[in-house]
Parts: C-alpha cells; structure tokens; sequence
C-alpha cells in the first residue's frame, strides 16, 4: 500500500498547465462523454461526483499525452457504448449512420415521381 | 401558521370546476361541427364562437386559481407543496405555475384555446370560408377536448394532499432565472399554435370549395414559428449563462422536441406562400400542416412522458405516456386518413427545374430532412433500447455531422431562391446570380485565409455561405422600389437574421477558446489574447441560497477591459450547487468565467472562455423574429391580398 501512496493523486495536480492543443482535446472530448448518472448531460456540464472523477481522469490522460481515440475506448471498454455521445459504426447504427444517405435517396425519388426533374 | 380566510381554502375547488365547464365547452365546441343540434349555418357559427370563448376563459380563471393559491402557500394543493415554499420571492411562485408536469400542461392548454379565440374573432374569413372557420373549431375543440381529459385524469393541478405540509418542497433553483421563468409560455404559444394550421389543414380538406385556407394559415403559422423561434432562442441563451460552461445549444432531446417543429413550421411558412400565390403544392402544404403539429404533439409525449430519463422509468409508470401516444395516433393517423380520403388529385406538375417554386419545394424538403434526421437521432437510443436493450447514445458529434447534410444545399438554395421568378429559367437564374456568387465567395476565402487563421474546409464553407446568405437577402431591399420595400422587408429580414445566425455559428464554434484551469487569488490565466485574473471570492446571502462570489478582472493589452462576478449558488432547498456565470460581452466576443471547485487554499478550478461573434447567435434570430412581426403588423392584412 505505501508503495502506491507517491502516484496517489492529490488536487494540486490539477494544477498543472495543459498546453493550448491539450486544453483544446480535453475539452472536446469531455463534451462528447456522458454523465452517467445525470440525466442527458455531457460531464462536461455535470455537478455530478462521477463526471468530477471522470474530468479529473480524462484530464490526466490528455496530460500524459494519449490522444481522443485512446481516451475514448479506455471510457468506452470501462463503462460501455452509453458513456460516448457519438454512436459507434455497427450493425445496431448502421441506418441511424446511413439515414443522411438514405433520405436523400428517397427525396430524389419523390421529386422525380412528382416531377420536379 | 398563519390564519387564512376559509375562502381560500375553495379557491382549488373553484379551479376543478373550471376545468369541468372548459370540458364541456370543448365537447360542445366539437360537436356543434358535426350538424348535431342545428343545421342553421349562422346559429352555428355564433354557437361555436361562444363555446371556444368560454373553454378560454375558464381554462384562463383555472389558472388564475392556481396562482391565487401559490401565491397563499396552500400546500394542501400536491403540486404546490411540490413546486413553491414560502421563502420563494413572488415572482417565482407565479413562474412556478408552469413550473413542473401538471402546470405546464394547463398553461398549453390556455394557450391552445386562448390561439382558438383567436381564429374564432378573426376577420380574415370571407363569406364563403364560414364552413372552413366551424370545422376548423370543431377541431381545435377536439384536441382541446383531449388535453383537458388528459389534465384531469392524469395530471390534475389541483390534486389535494392529506396531511397539508407546513413547508413546500420549493421550485427547483435551475428554473429560478427571468428567462427560464418566461421561457416555457413563449415555447409553449409556439408548439400549440401550430394546432391552428392544422386544423384549417383538416378543415380544408372537409371543405373542398374554399381555398383561403392557406392565407389564413400562414398568418397563424409565422404567428407560431415567431414564438418557437423567440423560445428556442432565449432557451439557448438561458443555457448559456445558466448551465454553467457555456454551450448554446446542446442537441439535448429537449432541445431537438423543439427544434423539429421549428424546422417543419419554416418549411410550412414557405409551402404556404406557394399555395396562396400560385394554387400549387397544396397536398404538400396540408401534409406539413399535419406534420408540424404532430411533432408538436411528439415534442409534448417526449418531454412530459418521462420517456427521456429512461425508457424503464416510462414502462412503470406508462399513464400519462401512452395518453400522450394515443393522442399522437388519434390525431396524426386520423388526420394523414381523412388527407388520404379527401386529397384533391393534382395533375403532375411541370415545374422548371430552378424556378422559384422548386426552389421553395426543394428548400422544403431540406428543411423537413433536417427534422427527419434530428428525430431519427431523438428517436434511435429509445427504440434500439426497447428492441434489443442495448443503450447506446446520440448526442451532438452525429447531429452535427448529420445535420450539414440538409443544412449546405439548403443556405445554396436559399440565396439562389433570391435570384428566381415564378416559372422562371434555370439558366437565366444562374446568369444573375454568379455574379454575387463569385463575390460571397470571394469574401468568405479572404475572410478564413487572410483575416482569420484557417481552420477547416467546413469552416471556410460555413463563412462563404453566410456571406451568400446574407448578401442575397439584402438583393429584395437594394432592388425593390420603395413602395415594395416594406413588402421584402419580412423575406430580407429572415433570411439576413439566417446568415447572421451561420456567421456566428461557424465563427464561434471554429474559432472560440475554452480553458479549464485553476487559480489562486491574484493569479492570472491568459486564453487567446485576454488575460483572466482572479482578486478574490466572498460570501454573499440571497433571499433563498447562500453563494461565493468571485471577482475576476480581464485585461487585453494590459488594458483592464472589465470586472465580472461569476457565483455559485447553493439553494436552501437542494444539495448541486447553481452556477452563475460571470460575462463580459460585446458584439464581437464573449468573455465567460465559471467558478468551478474550491480546492482549499484559495485555489478554484475556473472555466473560462473567448467565444468570438457569439451575440450572432441570438441576433440572428432576434433579426427573423424582427422580420415575421413586419409580416403580420406592418403589412397590410393578408385577406386584401387574397382577394385582389
């Protein structure tokens, strides 16, 4: 137990700086994780204990330099798809991606059935 | 406790029985189109106009009885003990009747009838629409007709509670803010106004020789399309200041309720025109006049049914949401029947394909693929959940990307529409427009390149099409003699208050600066070219929550640009903290400071942002709004035209 105490993490590490593209990172990606305990709020917005914890975790990260793919799927493996506002690509969201296609697709039908062109 | 005069003690009671006679007001309002009691047109007409009157009214003197009884503190009344205490300052406690469930949906109701008084006393029926203003009532008294059953039964306001608390449970604090506080009516005249076209839609279509159904329906709808828009705008700004690390719009479900209607309701504004002027589109003007109030009513299931915290939480508790759902399927599915039934066939059109018809159609149909999209996005985490329990969420990375996909032909098309005649050709609509084309064009690459630093190849589109939007919707005002200046003017307005709107989005999404930091007093943090320094924070008492205060000054240049005192309040009544924050703004930029945690040793973690040009984002649709109300208070009234 005393070998872990030096990494334990105390609120002045917060202090140090990121650089403007680490800030940047952190931001965007704190806006894109949910809160999982509050309702519909990135944890960026959130009060919330958890999304404290969360930033505080994500800001660490960014600060050792991993970057947004990695950040991400260390969230995503811990708490699952839920915890990332942006859907994966998978057979579950394969019409929620393609939908932009698929409506365009039908516009250029009924515009051609009604005859527009 | 105090003494209270036995009167008072009625005054809910009083409230029940209004909401009864506003019952039978609405049944009566119903069945008076259906020929039941008479057949004479004109006892008719007076009937139906009196019973829409007193449904207002009662439903008007029922809310006044909630707010006779906030105002006393009766905690005998549920949802009073739940929503006010004592300690809330006054104005509160009358912002408080639509404060949670069952208040908001009696105001939608005043405000659903108080719009069918309206259309009642209006005088922009001719002779020959009589039929269309009683069938159009009957209707809107049907859906009045529901939502009071569903008030009563489900979500009463005036529900007693045994034994009477001392003490109310007290507003939630997040809802304690001026614009919060006017927010949801404005929203609210909005969502229910768009009953209104609806009804003259179905009515329409009950009443095949009348054809001013559409002029009279694009009065109501910019009417309601002015209201969403002014709600949606001041819920953003509200979030903004509120919420606390100052986004402005968040994709949050909520949100999208309101912004789908919004969409469908603009495309409606413009497939109306067509149908007034040139007699056409008329099927498609019916259909999104059913669309928009369905996704009105799709607006209210989502946000009232409890479906958006989780689907489970709605399947153990599923009265007030399938009442909702089978409104949604009694209105829309009866509504898309009787327009299957009663549709006028229309010979096919010929339409060239760049006129200024199939421009408005094919704006339309953008504008209805950007609703399409954000439902499919609302709709896809609960349906998914339900079908395969798999949570998953959808929030603004896709709805951004997805959303571009409707949103950049549409800003093309809408300054190209400028340059378009009725009937018009397609290579003479290109001729005149290059020329502004090339310039917006022009400007917005000099813009992202030399003046700004470049971001991205959206970016750079973003700006060229807010130029484009904006130049074009000046052309009606340059070109136009003065006597038709006042005549462009709404048009001009809308589409300028459109691309100031994109200007902002794009500059302060792209170019904007967010830090999370920490400061001790008298440290300073620079974000872009301002320097944030935090003096100090202090204690500070409010009427119901105590709050730290913190001083900031911002420097640029060394100069001392402003002072601003961002707080965290905690309310007496509940344990998260509020944050107020603290900006300092101009035209230009937004300087906004959040005070985030005390980490001990008068050290905070702060938040602090430089958003450029994001005023345009509220100033745009200021500009619209501006626009819609020359529409229908300086242009002459719409019937004249008409019939000219």
């Amino acid at each position: 137990m005393f070998l872990l105490l030096p990494f334990q993490v105390v609120p002045d590490d917060l202090n140090t700086n990121l650089t403007a593209t680490q800030q940047e990172l952190y931001q965007g990606i704190i806006q894109e994780v949910r809160c999982l305990v509050c309702q519909n709020q990135s944890i960026a917005e959130s009060n919330a204990e958890l999304a404290k914890d969360l930033r505080e975790e994500i800001f660490q990260q960014v600060e050792q330099g991993r970057n947004e793919a990695q950040v991400k799927s260390y969230l995503q493996e811990r708490y699952g798809d839920f915890v990332l506002y942006e859907p994966s690509f998978k057979q579950s969201t394969y019409f929620l991606w393609l939908s932009p296609i698929l409506i365009l697709i039908l516009i250029l039908g009924w515009l051609r059935k009604i005859g527009v062109f | 406790m105090q003494w209270r005069h036995p009167w008072n003690n009625m005054i809910p009671e009083i409230g029940q029985l209004l909401m009864i006679t506003a019952l039978a007001a609405a049944l009566l309002q119903f069945l008076i189109g259906l020929k039941l009691f008479t057949v004479d047109q004109s006892l008719r007409m007076i009937l139906i106009k009196r019973f829409t009157l007193i449904q207002c009214l009662s439903i008007f003197l029922a809310i006044c009885c909630l707010g006779y009884s906030f105002l006393n503190d009766d905690f005998s009344v549920l949802y009073i003990a739940l929503n006010s205490n004592t300690n809330l300052p006054v104005p509160y406690k009358i912002a408080a009747i639509w404060g949670a469930h069952e208040g908001s949906l009696l105001l939608w109701m005043f405000l659903l009838s108080f719009w069918g008084v309206t259309l009642a006393f209006s005088k922009k029926f001719n002779d020959q629409d009589k039929m269309l203003k009683i069938y159009s009532l009957s209707i809107l008294g049907l859906v009045s007709l529901s939502f009071i059953l569903f008030i009563i039964y489900t979500s009463n306001p005036f529900e007693r509670i045994f034994p009477m608390p001392d003490q109310g449970r007290g507003l939630n604090p997040l809802l304690q803010d001026p614009a919060l506080a006017i927010h949801p009516p404005i929203l609210y005249a909005g969502y229910v106004g768009l009953a209104i076209p609806f009804a003259l839609a179905l009515a329409s279509l009950l009443t095949p020789h009348s054809s001013s159904w559409a002029g009279i329906a694009r009065i109501w709808t910019i009417n309601s399309w002015l209201f969403l828009t002014g709600g949606i705008a001041l819920g953003s700004w509200w979030a903004y200041y509120e919420l606390g690390w100052g986004g402005w719009w968040f994709w949050d479900p909520v949100e999208n309720a309101s912004l789908m209607p919004w969409l469908v309701a603009t495309a409606l504004v413009h497939s109306l025109i067509v149908t007034e002027k040139k007699g056409l589109f008329n099927s498609f003007s019916t259909l999104l006049a059913i669309i928009a109030f369905s996704l009105s009513l799709l607006g209210t299931f989502l946000v009232r049914s409890g479906v958006l915290i989780s689907v489970h939480s709605f399947a153990s508790d599923p009265e007030r949401g399938l009442f909702i759902l089978m409104l949604i399927g009694l209105f829309t599915g009866g509504a898309l029947m009787l327009f299957a039934l009663k549709q006028k066939r229309s010979a096919p059109l010929k339409l060239e394909l760049l006129s200024r018809e199939s421009l408005l159609l094919l704006n339309n149909v953008f504008l209805c693929s950007a609703a399409g999209l954000v439902m499919i996005g609302t709709l896809y985490p609960l349906v998914l959940e339900l079908v395969n329990s798999e949570k998953i969420s959808v929030g603004p990375p896709y709805f951004n990307f997805v959303i571009l996909f409707p949103c950049i032909p549409l800003l093309i098309f809408v300054g190209l529409a400028m340059f378009s005649a009725w009937n018009g050709k397609g290579s003479k609509l290109l001729l005149r427009s290059s020329r502004v084309a090339l310039l917006s064009i022009l400007i917005g690459l000099v813009v992202s390149l030399l003046i700004l630093s470049y971001d991205t190849p959206l970016t750079t589109i973003g700006l060229i099409l807010a130029v484009w939007t904006i130049i074009t919707g000046c052309l009606p005002l340059i070109r136009s003699r003065t006597s038709s200046l006042v005549k462009n003017l709404p048009m001009a307005l809308a589409h300028i208050g459109l691309g100031i709107m994109v200007l902002g989005i794009t500059v302060t999404s792209s170019y904007g600066i967010t830090f999370d930091d920490t400061l001790g007093f008298g440290q300073s943090k620079t974000v872009g070219e301002y320097e944030f320094k935090l003096i100090t924070i202090n204690d500070r008492t409010g009427p119901n929550y105590t709050a730290k205060v913190a001083m900031v000054e911002i420097y640029s240049e060394n100069q001392k640009i402003g002072t601003v005192f961002p707080e965290k309040r905690v309310y007496d009544t509940t344990s998260p903290s509020m944050t107020e924050a603290g900006i300092e703004a101009n035209l230009f930029r937004d300087l906004f400071v959040a005070l985030g945690e005390d980490l001990g040793g008068d050290i905070w973690s702060m938040h602090l942002q430089y958003k450029p040009l994001l005023r345009l984002i509220w100033l745009g649709p200021f500009i619209m709004i501006l626009g819609g109300l020359v529409r229908l208070f300086l242009l002459k009234p719409l019937s004249e035209t008409a019939n000219s």
